[in-house]
């Protein structure tokens, strides 16, 4: 007779990229990561692919770095420029 | 360098004086600013960055933001909560079902 149980061959739920790190709004590197490097727009959550609680506090993080002047908003910092690719974007 | 120091002095003890107790400031260093500020009739380039950890009653946010607009030396204020860290429960993305969602939102 058949047992009804779990599915045992179930993998554990995808992680995004920032699953498990603290979003603060003073690492500007993270920060920029996010942001498009000729306009300064962030992302939208098709292009980061990071779960809900995630890009909502990565959006807040970033408006209040623009506010408080830790981060340009027009552009990307050039700095960072050559900081490794985490969204799916082609330019 | 005398200067900034004097301006934090003050501000801590206005903050003091209302009844707040300071636990920690930090220089985040003097870089230049992102973007040009004009603030007071003039326009600033570069400017030292300080975060003071503070705890206070409630009261004392707006007065405390009315004595920072006044202050000649201070570019831009505000009044942060401090970050509740509990970033141990993530699980991962959940597959949402379109469809249910859909039939769902149709009744």
């Amino acid at each position: 007779q058949p047992i009804q149980m779990e599915n045992p061959y179930k993998e554990p739920p995808k992680k995004c990229v920032l699953c498990g790190i603290s979003v603060d709004y003073k690492n500007v590197q993270l920060l920029s990561q996010f942001v498009s490097p000729h306009t300064g727009c962030i992302y939208g959550r098709h292009i980061t692919g990071l779960c809900n609680k995630k890009q909502k506090e990565i959006t807040k993080a970033i408006k209040r770095a623009h506010v408080l002047g830790f981060m340009p908003v027009m552009f990307k910092d050039p700095s960072f420029l050559t900081d490794p690719k985490i969204c799916n974007i082609k330019y | 360098k005398p200067e900034t120091a004097a301006v934090l002095k003050r501000t801590v003890e206005a903050l003091m004086e209302r009844g707040a107790i300071v636990r920690n400031l930090e220089n985040l260093g003097e870089r230049s600013l992102p973007y040009k500020i004009s603030k007071h009739k003039e326009r600033h380039r570069r400017g030292g960055y300080f975060l003071i950890d503070l705890e206070g009653p409630p009261s004392i946010v707006s007065t405390m933001m009315d004595h920072l607009g006044r202050d000649i030396d201070v570019i831009r204020r505000a009044f942060i909560k401090h970050p509740v860290l509990k970033t141990e429960e993530c699980s991962g993305i959940i597959p949402v079902n379109y469809e249910d969602k859909l039939i769902a939102k149709k009744k």
